[in-house]
Formats: structure tokens, sequence, C-alpha cells
């Protein structure tokens, strides 16, 4: 073997070995780099310019993005307040790249809705998704949940239930979500409407059996709250029991609960429910 | 079709398949489509969706790859080592040669799209299989698969016009390909650059401006009209009507230009 041969040999092989050991020096490195250096990054580029930029490979670039955001799922490592931002920025980026894509609406649930600050910045995203989504029940659920739950907004809570409920493929639960919580805000015709709606458009036997039950409880709630209000303007005061209000004769016999035995009446608020749940 | 059109197609078609840049440009979509099963398992939701992407990000890449590298590189070849004067010399008109050429590279750029489109199909229907996240879009339909294949190739067909203008008009390879890649770019976003001046509160730009704009957009193709696959990802439904339009305007497009490119190469000297 000649020394030329030799030569390159040990070239190669001294490469090999500081290629490994500057290899595994760098990723040692990498992983001990302050938290500040690892925070999650997103250009502060105006998504309507990254839109431009990408012309037709706009998909693939929300995908991307999303992908980028997605490392704050699960909770494996530490966030910062900076950190948040940049997810918003990173979802808001990739929303404007594709409105459509589910994953943006998702992510926005489930990393900023329950941040707190970052709500109505959620909002803001999840209200594009549903307006996209025009198929989709989801993203418009997750808008009248962050209004409730977060929030405590209502009046938007119920609207954005209502046109959840409304959407294709909606889960039953979700117009019985909205008519409860329509009746919880003192609004029981709203409840009763969306109900009835909802029971001429459905011709699955099963769903409609499920909504003419809860109907029925809402009706029945209906015509106590009724009977209470007159109770009220004739004897000044709220009924201490729901009983009353047959002994006044103001309705012949308390309606039945399908959920339960009975109506559980409030006196101090006058208001009822049909069952125990606040 | 006459036979030097045929002829001419025919070789360009076979110079094209024997083109080392044609086989490494298949070579990396093969690639490609083998790694993209990787990054699906990556998305929870619309992995359908995120397949269209990079399977048209895939046909974009590779169909681009070939217009600039194969279809300028065929005819400028052709000018500077004088082959077009051996061909010319035979009862082959420039018409016959112009019509021949772009018709071969069309067929060399039809095959290759369809078999990335083929390849990205079955590395799908090979992950489904696999992959238990996988699925196929909402509303799947190959008629749309098809309808949206099309026009990709079409918006392909456009720029290779486009090329081939300008490969004419310069004879330089490095500049044809400088202003195709111009035309490209501005072709995808010129649409959305005036959609953001016109809604956008944040923009301000004088009127002039934005008439200039609207004036360049009679002139330059808008690449981004034929980008169905928002209909293919999601399932939405086809607007036919506008669809049977934006294949009219590419159609006439590319005829009108391969007039100008006609004109600019029945007047060029060819020494």
């Amino acid at each position: 073997m000649g020394i030329k041969r030799i030569a390159w040999a040990a070239a190669v092989l001294l490469s090999l070995s500081a290629y490994a050991v500057s290899h595994s020096q760098m990723n040692t490195l990498r992983a001990e780099q302050p938290r500040e250096t690892k925070r999650v990054q997103a250009l502060a580029v105006d998504p309507m310019l990254l839109k431009v930029v990408s012309g037709p490979f706009k998909g693939v670039a929300a995908d991307y993005l999303i992908l980028k955001a997605s490392i704050f799922m699960g909770g494996a490592r530490e966030v910062t307040p900076e950190d948040w931002d940049a997810v918003y920025t990173l979802l808001k980026q990739s929303l404007y790249l594709d409105p459509l894509f589910f994953q943006t609406g998702y992510y926005t649930q489930g990393l900023l809705s329950w941040r707190k600050g970052m709500q109505a910045k959620a909002v803001e995203l999840l209200k594009v998704s549903a307006q996209h989504r025009y198929w989709d029940w989801e993203p418009m659920f997750y808008l009248g949940f962050d209004y409730f739950y977060y929030l405590k907004d209502n009046d938007h809570a119920i609207k954005y239930m209502r046109l959840a409920a409304g959407r294709p493929d909606a889960p039953p639960i979700v117009a019985n979500l909205a008519a409860r919580l329509s009746q919880r805000s003192g609004q029981t015709l709203t409840a009763i409407g969306l109900l009835k709606a909802m029971l001429e458009q459905t011709e699955d036997d099963y769903t409609r059996l499920l909504y003419k039950k809860r109907l029925d409880v809402y009706l029945g709630i209906h015509q106590l709250e009724q009977a209470i209000d007159a109770y009220e303007k004739s004897q000044g005061r709220k009924p201490e029991t729901l009983e009353q209000l047959v002994s006044q004769g103001l309705i012949s016999s308390l309606p039945t609960n399908p959920f339960g035995d009975h109506f559980i009446y409030e006196p101090d608020t006058g208001k009822v429910f049909f069952d125990d749940v606040r | 079709m006459n036979s030097a059109i045929r002829l001419v197609a025919a070789i360009t078609i076979k110079e094209g398949l024997r083109n080392r840049a044609m086989q490494g440009i298949l070579a990396i979509a093969l690639l490609l489509c083998l790694v993209y099963i990787t990054v699906i398992p990556m998305f929870a939701f619309d992995t359908g969706k995120v397949v269209v992407d990079l399977g048209s990000a895939f046909v974009t890449l590779a169909g681009l790859a070939i217009v600039i590298f194969l279809g300028i590189a065929l005819l400028t070849k052709d000018i500077h080592q004088r082959t077009v004067c051996m061909i010319l010399a035979r009862p082959i008109s420039r018409t016959d040669y112009v019509i021949g050429k772009f018709c071969g590279l069309a067929g060399t750029l039809l095959l290759a799209v369809l078999m990335i489109v083929g390849l990205t199909v079955f590395t799908s229907w090979l992950g489904m299989q696999l992959i238990l996240e996988m699925e196929p879009p909402r509303n799947f339909s190959w008629g749309v698969l098809g309808v949206s294949v099309l026009f990709q190739y079409l918006s392909l067909l456009l720029l290779m016009a486009v090329a081939f203008f300008f490969a004419c008009l310069t004879t330089s390879e490095y500049l044809s390909m400088l202003f195709t890649v111009c035309v490209y770019v501005i072709g995808n976003s010129l649409e959305t650059i005036i959609e953001v001046i016109q809604s956008s509160q944040m923009v301000m730009v004088g009127p002039t401006y934005l008439t200039m704009l609207k004036v360049l957009a009679w002139f330059l193709p808008n690449l981004s009209a034929f980008d169905l696959k928002i209909y293919l990802a999601y399932g939405l439904p086809m607007p036919w009507i506008q669809v049977l339009w934006t294949a009219l305007y590419g159609v006439f497009y590319i005829g009108l230009l391969a007039m100008a490119t006609l004109w600019v190469f029945k007047r060029k000297e060819i020494n």
C-alpha cells in the first residue's frame, strides 16, 4: 500500500471523526441553550405579504406554519407570554394563507382559548375559520363555547351555538346546549324556537326523539314561567312553590318533566330548571 | 397537424425524455413522494388536504423545472448550436418548427405531470393502507382531481408559451429563464396584490398605480386562476362556469402568445 493511499485513508478517518465530534458537540450545546433562545419563532410578516409571496404554495406554507405552532401541543415544554404571541402570529398567518384548514381552528381552540388574555385573539381567529368552513359546525361551536365560558358573553354564546346547531351534521347535543344556554339566560322562547327548527330539519327518528323530549321540557318551563309572571302580577311577589300556581288556578296541573320527577324552582329568582345543573 | 409538425414534436418528446434534466426531475419527484408519507402523521386533521397541498406542490415544482430547464434549454440550444439551420434546410417551415417544438414539449410535460400525479396517487393510496391517520380529502372525486390536474397542466403550458416567446425573442438561455421566472412570480401574485390594495385600508397607494397594475394584469397571465386545488382539498362545489371561462382564457392566451412567438421567430436572422 502506497504512502499516498495511507494518507488518504488517514485523512478520511480524521474527517469522519472530526465530523462525529462536531455533530455531537453541536447537538449537546444546542440542547443546553437558554430557554429564551428556543422560543417559538414567528416572522413578524404581514399575512397579506405571505399570501403574495407564497403564490401557488400557499397550502404548503400554511401546513408548515401549523407544524411550527404545534410544538406547543401537549405541554411538554415551558411556555413564556412571548411564545403565546408567536403562536398567535403563526396561527393567524396560517389562517390567512388557508382559511379552510381545520387544524388551525382546532389549534386556536386548543392552544389560545384557555390562555388568559388570549381569548379575544382566539375568537378573532375562530371567526375566520367558522366563516370559511361553512359546512362545519365545530369552529362555530368553539366560538359559542369561548363566548360562554371564557368571555362570559351569553348573547354571543347563544348566537354562535345556534349557528353551530344549524350547520349540517351538527350532533343533537349542540342544539340542546344552545337551547339550554338560551333558557338559562332567560330566553326560553328562543330555546323553543331553536328546537322546533331543528325538529323540522331532522329526519333521523332517534334524533327527532331527542329534540322532541327537550322541546317538551322547554314548553313545560315556558308554561310555568308564564304562570309565575301572572302570579307575580296579581300577588305582587313570586310564588314560594310551583304548587301555588295550581292552587291559584293559573295552571290546571304541573307539567311533567321528561328528565326527572318534577321541575326545580328557585323562589328567589323565579327561575325554573329541569335538572339540578346550574 | 401536418407531418412536419408531427415529426418535430416526436423528436422533441424523445429528446426531452432522454434529457438528464428530465430524469433528474422525475427522480426527485419520486423521492419527494416517498418522503411526504412521513410528513402526514404530523397532522391530526384534514390529512387529505395536506396530501393535495404536497402533491400539487410536487407537480408545480417539477413542471416549473421542466419548463425552465428543459423547454428553454432545448430551444435555445437549437438556435445557438445551429441545429435549427439543419432542420429548417429540410422541407420544414419556421412555423412547423416552432409549433412542432411546442407540441413536443407539451407532450413531454404532459407525460411528466401524469407520471408525478400517478406517483402521488399511488403513494397516497399506499399511505392510507399503512397510516391510520391518513384519509382522502372531503367529498373526494376523481373527476375533480382530473380537472384540477388538467388546470395545473394548462398553467404550466401557458408558462411554457411564455418561455418560448422569450427564448425566441432574446435567444439567450439565461435571459429567457429570468423573464419566465419573473412572469411566473408576477402571474401568481398580481391578482392578490390588486385584491389587497383594493380591499385593505392598511395599504395606501395612488389610483394611478392601481390602474397601472390593472393594465399589467391584462398583459401578464393570471396563473393563480388555474389553481383549483382548494376544490379538491376541501370537496367544495366546483364553479363550472368560472372553470370553463378560465380554460378558454388559458387556451386563447397560449394561442395569442404562440402567434407572437411565430411572428418574432419568422423575422429572426439565424445564421
